[in-house]
C-alpha cells in the first residue's frame, strides 16, 4: 500500500467548515489557480472553482489531515483539469442533472455551458493547439519568456531550465511571475 | 501531436499555478489592487460559489446513495434463490438469534401460520429466506 493511501483524511464535513474559514486572500488565490487551470478544463472559472468546491464538500476526493486546505482545493482542481485532460468530462459530468456541460461552438472553441449535453474540450487537442500557439505569439518580443515558456512546455524542470538559461532562481521566478500576468492580461476571459 | 498538445497546455497551467501558490498574501492582495479588484467585495463573492456547492454536493451524495441502492438491489435480484431447505433453516435461526427484528418476524410469521416456527413448512422456510435476503437482511454467504 502507498503512503499515500495510509494518510489519515478528514470527513466531508470539516473540509466544508474549513472551506467556510477560508481567508479574503484564500480565496482570492484559489479564484486565481482557477483562473489558470479552467483554461485546460473548459469551464468558466467561476463553475470550476464551484465544481472543485463541490468535490472536496461530497467527500469524492479526500483530504489529508495534515494537508492545507488551499493546497487540497489546488489539488481537486488540478484533478479536475486533468480529467479534462483525459476526456473524462466528456464521459462522466454530462451525466449530472445539475450541472451539464454542453458543446456548443463559439467560433473555433468548443464552449461548456450548463444545461447542455456533451463536451469535446480536450478530445482532441485541437484547441490546446490553438491556445499553445496564442501563447507562442503573445511572447515575440520576449524572449527569456518565451524560451522559459517553451522548455516549460516541453517539461523541462525548474532546475534543468535555471541551468539552460543561466538564471539565478530569483531571476527564473520573475520571469515566472511576467509570464503569468502577461497572460492575465491577455486572457481575462479565458483561452480564446 | 493532439494529446502532445493536451499534456503541454497542462504543464503550462501546472507552472502558472506553481507561481500562484508561491505568492505570499502581500503579492495576491498587490495583484488584486493593479486589477482593480475589491480583495473583501471578490472574497464574499466567492463565497457565494460555496451556497451552490455544498447543494452540488448534496445532490452528489444522494446520487451516489441511490446508486449503491440500486446496485444492491440488482445484485439481491441476481443471486440464485435459496433452495437447499436445510440451509435455509439453519441460517433462519442463526438470523433469529443474532437479529431481534428477524426474530419479531418469524414469530409473526409463525402466527400467520398458526404454527410454532420449527413446525413452518419447507416452502414458508425458503420462502422467508429468500425474502430476508431480498431486504438485505442477510447475507446468504454467511
Amino acid at each position: 500500500m502507498s503512503a499515500s493511501k495510509d494518510r489519515e483524511t478528514i470527513p466531508p464535513a470539516d473540509v466544508t467548515s474549513a472551506i467556510g474559514n477560508l481567508s479574503d486572500i484564500q480565496w482570492i488565490r484559489l479564484r486565481k489557480i482557477a483562473g489558470i487551470y479552467h483554461w485546460v478544463n473548459g469551464m468558466e472559472p467561476d463553475d470550476f472553482l464551484q465544481e472543485a468546491l463541490a468535490r472536496a464538500m461530497s467527500g469524492v476526493r479526500k483530504c489529508p489531515a495534515d494537508q492545507d486546505i488551499v493546497e487540497f482545493l489546488t489539488g481537486v482542481m488540478k484533478s479536475l483539469a486533468g480529467d479534462a485532460n483525459r476526456s473524462w468530462w466528456k464521459k462522466n459530468v454530462v451525466a449530472t442533472d445539475d450541472f451539464q456541460v454542453s458543446q456548443q461552438a463559439c467560433g473555433d472553441r468548443k464552449e461548456p455551458i450548463r444545461g447542455g449535453v456533451g463536451h469535446e474540450h480536450g478530445v482532441d487537442g485541437v484547441y490546446a493547439t490553438q491556445v499553445l500557439q496564442k501563447l507562442d505569439s503573445i511572447f515575440k518580443d520576449d524572449e527569456e519568456g518565451a524560451m522559459l515558456l517553451m522548455a516549460k512546455i516541453e517539461g523541462d524542470s525548474a532546475q534543468e531550465i535555471q541551468e539552460a538559461l543561466k538564471l539565478s532562481q530569483t531571476e527564473y521566478a520573475t520571469i515566472l511571475r511576467r509570464i503569468r500576468r502577461r497572460v492575465d492580461a491577455h486572457f481575462t476571459n479565458g483561452w480564446q | 501531436m493532439s494529446k502532445t498538445a493536451d499534456n503541454q497546455l497542462f504543464r503550462v497551467a501546472e507552472t502558472l499555478v506553481h507561481d500562484i501558490l508561491a505568492m505570499s498574501d502581500e503579492d495576491i492582495v498587490a495583484e488584486a489592487n493593479e486589477d482593480g479588484l475589491d480583495v473583501s467585495a471578490e472574497a464574499e463573492r466567492l463565497r457565494a460559489l460555496m451556497v451552490d456547492a455544498k447543494l452540488q454536493a448534496g445532490k452528489a451524495k444522494l446520487r451516489e446513495a441511490q446508486r449503491q441502492v440500486s446496485s444492491g438491489r440488482a445484485q439481491r435480484e441476481q443471486a440464485t434463490p435459496i433452495t437447499d431447505i436445510q440451509v435455509a433453516r439453519r441460517m433462519l435461526a442463526k438470523a433469529q438469534r443474532s437479529d431481534e427484528s428477524i426474530h419479531q418476524g418469524l414469530m409473526l410469521a409463525a402466527r400467520k401460520a398458526n404454527t410454532p416456527i420449527d413446525d413452518l413448512s419447507d416452502n414458508d422456510v425458503l420462502s422467508l429466506a429468500n425474502d430476508l435476503r431480498e431486504l438485505g437482511l442477510w447475507n446468504n454467504d454467511e
